[in-house]
């Protein structure tokens, strides 16, 4: 139904895809594969008319078609799901969903009983239930994504491409969000599949596609490409193992305490975790994990309870408090909490150091040393491996896997002794996924005390000496070495 | 791609400045400031350091004065400008044309850009200063210097402090509004109920001597009469509105209401519709303009002080031009002021006040 | 294996128009160039020194505005603050004959203290810093016209004037060194110490500042405090330039440090701008308003052009930002 003929895209001097071929048929999942900057985004920009490819052909259903604009892509049936939302809280299921089709027609009249029953049906093809009358805002996260697939079927399309569709979802959604996929492709639709994550290429995709470097690497069956070979053909290397070795940098002092403690949706929590300890802090979303750690950083006030750090008791009224007492905290969203992204990568790095007083670089009168300050930056970029022209780069330009190494080389720079990992992996390649591990396991022995929450449970087990359980705000279960996925997920 | 921007910039900073060079062209009519005699740009290092390096030029070579007004918003400095021009066309061509440049800060109290307007005559060199000074002594120390570098500066409608220029040319506030408060006493109060004052600032000498000129003529007549005080208005209709109906709340006795310019009239004339106590209360006010006109003969404002503002723009010129010939002047001389009636407004000596303010005003233009 | 950092040999160009600062200063030249040439009178040591002086006040308190645009807010007391300070420093000196320099005192204390309101609102309790400025404008003015009944205070001790037309050497107004002293000053604690870093990160994502240990409301807090008092300054400046106490002057001067920041390449959304820039900014403007008055134009013109430039440096900017964006 698809046909990419010999597709080449360069920007200035930098050749981004270089003769790209392949194929998809209707009534099948092809799986994109490819690291960050390997050419999937640009492909899929061309394909919905954002960009125009410098040489090559598209056929749709064996036909050449030109794409100037998004809406000739949309026209010629082909439809994109975005991992991010564009929600209208306050309007209706039935509102959002006709809004996004309506928005190059002016005056049209929207029939309400018309589009109620025309939105139902998209959710029936989805098979879906769902009350399209209620407002999307009293709705998951989760549910406003299938809404943003009914928009993008409810136009018809022959192609849907979906991508990344699975970052913000709980296994369960993840399963619904599958069963739609599927109905898809029964119904005949052609569905492009990006995603990080291999098992889920594994389960879903028929054929695959792997770019790097932006040249097809493999077109072919998804169940003849052998995992480790599909890893190597992204990143160009062997990559015996995805996890570390694990051996146990674990020391009997204590590091944090919690006793009794909590507040809001989280009930009086003990914890404990030790230098050289990797414990993992395991739950679906909602069962208040990021929530017990923004109480233990003092991001949010805690009701009942007391952390001990190194075996005192503390009052922690704000991050920066928790910063002073060596904590440091790797938001799990990294555009809002955790980046300054308008700002240069060494901003970013140096700004805990900074209001730590870092010694080498700030005088105890707040004079910056500025030459020592870029030499930190610089080393951190190195050591960590972000790929930037130089430390004034501006963060948001960097892909989403540098981005994380930003903020986790910003908190190694201010050399705390406790790290608490918000969802460390996410949204990022496999490669950056491995480095960040090792960065763990690295941290571990070097004596640190970390925290890893995380919603990925092989991750969880592949790199934490131990695994915490929380479920509905209670903590329900302690795992030691040797735990399985099944064990965890039948605790949550 | 950085050789684009680059070039962009460059376009962008090109543009400016030709489209400055053409607003130039339309800008400046008449003879312009091209005398290269007396062009000196060469940056000087002068003992004090502030004298101007350009020296004025010297006549037969285009004149250039400059009038600086109170504010660049109220009609009152355009009948200036206006008659400023007018005599700047009569005598013109004796002089190689003479060119009026206008400005004004953008309110009367922003005294501090109106001292900038004086700097920047001297820089420009220019051969006159016609200026109505918001504050009697922000711009003195500058207008001295500009008489120091040969400037010929005369003051208009308002006192300097003291009145180092060479010449002032100016309604007497006081003595306006004296015989004003008087009129009124005499023809419209009783002695009974209390009076209020609309002022558009407490900064100028114009406002607080009309204030202090009209108080005078009630008390002159009528001692026990009470006054309830002013309220500053920054010549602002709305606000006047809402200052005339505070008054009122608070003195219901009120009979008599004194606005001290146009715009503050024209706000109180409001406030009094809005409260529909148009029968009870007097109102009198300095300056006019149709709407007021149309006001007197409806019978709402009962007298209007008039000054000569075209007058003073003629007149002073005029004086300019004397000086610049060296020929001697009246020190200070009144631009006169006339107190207009609904019984006089139609006689010919009225309607050539009301011209002073309206260009070619017949008397049907206000029925 | 280490992927080395890649330093680009960024071409000239890159370096010089790469920012907006940049982008200013050759307005600001061309202007100075351009009027120079065509407007007798511009280029003489009487008009510099006129330009310094005229640009004194509305530099100090671009400074201040520069901090507040930074971190995301706006003051809009700026004026409020000059008029009132005048009117203090004026009144405890002819009114209470108090030294000058008690009065002066005296007056930046007035001045700070209405930096701590808007800082204490702003920062601590989280109002909008527009809602919150307008109404200390409005507050301010108000107290300022109620403490005189919105008279004048004149007849200031000399040594006032003297100060406000003196110069160092015959050639450098002394005005002119205020502003220059704090400009200096200003620069240094915005990009050289720790404060000017927390500035930057509250207002380029004050979530994430806290997340990185910044004590956000207190920076926030001395923002404004600081802002406070480079008004007083200013105010003591605008006293010292008019000679005498007026509760209404610097009325709307806040506009004007608003354009001359955002001129300079600061985002009103924060996390951007600089007191170079800004600086260049009130330059322009004030180049340009004296240079068409020099040239003959009347106010209308001057207001028109302006206008038009301040558009010019503002598109100018955004496309080089989006430039900057999109080369990634």
């Amino acid at each position: 139904m698809l046909e990419f003929i010999n597709i080449s895209k360069s920007f200035f001097k930098n050749k981004v895809l270089d003769g790209i071929s392949f194929k998809a048929e209707s009534g099948e999942i092809l799986a994109l594969a490819g690291q960050n900057g390997a050419g999937k985004s640009t492909l899929m920009k061309i394909l919905t008319g954002i960009y125009q490819a410098d040489g090559g052909q598209i056929l749709i259903d064996g036909k050449e078609v030109h794409f100037t604009s998004v809406s000739d892509a949309d026209a010629a049936g082909v439809g994109i799901v975005y991992q991010e939302l564009s929600v209208i809280p306050h309007l209706t299921v039935a509102e959002n969903v006709v809004l996004s089709q309506n928005v190059n027609r002016r005056f049209h009249y929207l029939n309400k009983k018309k589009e109620i029953a025309q939105t139902e049906e998209v959710f029936r093809r989805l098979g879906v239930e769902i009350d399209v009358t209620r407002p999307l805002g009293e709705y998951t996260a989760s549910t406003q994504q299938l809404v943003e697939i009914a928009k993008s079927i409810y136009k018809n399309p022959k192609l849907v491409i979906f991508d990344e569709p699975t970052t913000s979802l709980t296994n369960k959604e993840r399963e619904k969000l599958f069963e739609v996929m599927d109905a898809m492709r029964k119904e005949g639709m052609t569905i492009l599949f990006i995603t990080h994550y291999l098992e889920e290429m594994y389960r879903m995709a028929d054929k695959c596609v792997v770019l790097r470097d932006g040249r097809v690497q493999y077109y072919g069956a998804m169940n003849q490409l052998d995992k480790g070979e599909l890893v190597n053909l992204m990143i160009g290397q062997r990559l015996d193992a995805f996890y570390p070795k694990i051996e146990s940098y674990v020391t009997e002092k204590t590091a944090v305490e919690l006793s009794g403690f909590g507040g809001g949706i989280v009930a009086p929590c003990d914890l404990k975790i030790n230098y050289g300890e990797v414990v993992g802090l395991a739950g679906l979303v909602g069962a208040g994990r990021t929530e017990l750690v923004w109480m233990m950083i003092g991001h949010t006030k805690h009701s009942y309870g007391s952390i001990k750090i190194d075996g005192r008791d503390v009052t922690i009224k704000d991050p920066g408090d928790a910063l002073d007492l060596g904590i440091a905290y790797i938001n799990e969203d990294r555009k809002n909490g955790g980046l300054h992204t308008g700002m240069g990568i060494g901003f970013n790095i140096l700004l805990p150091s900074i209001v730590k007083n870092r010694a080498d670089i700030v005088s105890s009168t707040g004079y910056i040393n500025d030459k020592e300050a870029r030499r930190v930056s610089d080393e951190m970029i190195v050591s960590l491996e972000v790929k930037c022209v130089d430390a004034d780069q501006k963060v948001m330009t960097l892909s989403g896997g540098n981005q994380q190494k930003v903020s986790i080389a910003k908190w190694i720079a201010a050399d705390p002794q406790i790290y608490i990992f918000d969802e460390p992996t996410k949204g990022i390649d496999v490669l950056t996924k491995s480095r960040v591990y090792d960065i763990i396991r690295g941290l571990a022995k070097d004596g640190k005390a970390v925290l890893v929450i995380s919603s990925y449970t092989p991750e969880l087990i592949g790199v934490c000496d131990r695994v915490e359980v929380m479920s509905k705000g209670k903590i329900v279960a302690s795992f030691g070495q040797g735990v399985t996925e099944n064990d965890i997920l039948l605790v949550q | 791609m950085k050789a684009k921007l680059f070039k962009k910039a460059t376009a962008i900073g090109l543009s400016v400045l030709l489209a400055a060079g053409s607003l130039t062209g339309c800008g400046s009519n008449g003879a312009s400031a091209d005398n290269t005699a007396a062009n000196e740009t060469v940056v000087k290092e002068a003992e004090s350091g502030t004298e101007p390096a350009v020296a004025p030029e010297a006549a037969g070579d285009g004149l250039v004065f400059k009038v600086i007004a109170m504010n660049a918003a109220s009609p009152y400095w355009l009948s200036v400008k206006n008659g400023a021009e007018k005599a700047a066309e009569e005598m013109g061509s004796e002089y190689g044309g003479i060119k009026i440049e206008y400005v004004a800060p953008q309110e009367d109290t922003d005294t501090q850009k109106q001292l900038e307007m004086v700097e920047n005559a001297i820089s420009q060199g220019v051969d006159g200063i016609l200026i109505a000074p918001c504050s009697p002594t922000v711009p003195h120390d500058a207008i001295v210097e500009a008489i120091d570098a040969g400037i010929k500066v005369i003051v208009i409608d308002q006192y300097l402090d003291p009145m180092d220029a060479n010449g002032f040319f100016g309604t007497n506030g006081v003595n306006m509004c004296t015989e004003l408060g008087e009129y009124i006493a005499d023809n419209h109060l009783d002695g009974s109920g209390s009076y209020a004052e609309m002022v558009f600032n407490m900064t100028s000498l114009a406002s607080i001597d009309r204030y202090n000129g009209f108080i005078a003529g009630i008390t002159g007549i009528y001692p026990d009469m009470k006054d309830v005080g002013y309220q500053i208005t920054e010549s602002d209709i709305n606000k006047t509105t809402s200052l005339v109906a505070n008054v009122y709340q608070a003195n219901p006795d009120l009979k008599c209401i004194f606005a001290n310019n146009d715009r503050t009239a024209l706000g109180v004339l409001n406030g009094i519709k809005e409260l529909g106590i148009e029968g009870q209360i007097t109102v009198c006010a300095v300056d006019c303009n149709l709407d007021l006109l149309k006001a007197m003969r409806e019978g709402t404002i009962a007298a209007l002080s008039l000054q000569m503002p075209y007058n003073q723009g003629y007149e002073g010129t005029k004086k300019l031009i004397s000086l610049v010939n060296g020929e001697e002047i009246e020190k200070e001389s009144d631009s006169g002021s006339f107190l207009l009636t609904p019984d006089n407004m139609d006689t010919d000596e009225a309607v050539a006040a009301i011209q002073q303010y309206i260009d070619g005003y017949k008397p049907e233009d206000s029925q | 294996m280490n992927t080395p950092v890649v330093k680009e040999k960024g071409s000239m160009f890159k370096k010089v128009l790469g920012n907006q600062i940049s982008v200013v200063f050759f307005i600001l030249i061309a202007l100075i160039i351009f009027f120079s040439v065509g407007a007798k009178g511009f280029f003489s040591a009487y008009n510099l020194k006129s330009l310094l002086q005229q640009t004194a006040v509305i530099g100090i308190i671009t400074v201040a505005q520069t901090f507040v645009i930074i971190t995301s807010g706006i003051d809009l007391s700026q004026g409020a603050i000059i008029g009132l300070t005048t009117l203090i420093a004026s009144g405890m000196m002819v009114d209470l004959g108090l030294p000058i320099g008690v009065a002066v005192l005296a007056a930046l204390l007035a001045a700070v203290l209405v930096g701590v309101v808007n800082g204490f609102f702003v920062a601590h309790v989280g109002l909008p810093a527009f809602i919150t400025t307008l109404g200390t404008q409005y507050i301010i003015r108000s107290i300022a016209l109620l403490a005189k009944g919105g008279n004048d205070i004149y007849n200031l001790p000399p040594e006032i004037s003297n100060f406000g037309r003196g110069t160092i050497g015959g050639v450098f107004p002394n005005l002119a060194i205020i502003m220059i002293v704090i400009v200096v000053i200003m620069h240094l604690i915005l990009k050289k110490f720790s404060f000017g870093r927390y500035v930057y990160a509250c207002g380029s994502n004050v979530t994430a500042a806290r997340f990185s240990g910044v004590k956000t409301k207190k920076a926030i807090f001395l923002v404004y405090v600081l802002a406070g008092f480079l008004c007083g300054i200013a105010g003591i400046v605008m006293m010292c330039r008019i000679n005498a106490g007026i509760a209404v002057c610097g009325d709307g001067y806040e506009m004007n440090s608003i354009c001359a920041v955002v001129i300079g390449g600061g985002s009103l959304f924060g996390g951007e701008g600089s007191i170079s820039g800004a600086l260049i900014g009130a330059f322009i403007m004030s180049v340009l308003s004296t240079g068409l008055q020099i040239m003959g134009f009347s106010t209308y013109w001057q207001q028109l052009i302006t206008g038009i430039v301040l558009i010019l440096a503002v598109m100018v900017d955004t496309i080089r930002r989006r430039r900057s964006q999109g080369m990634e």
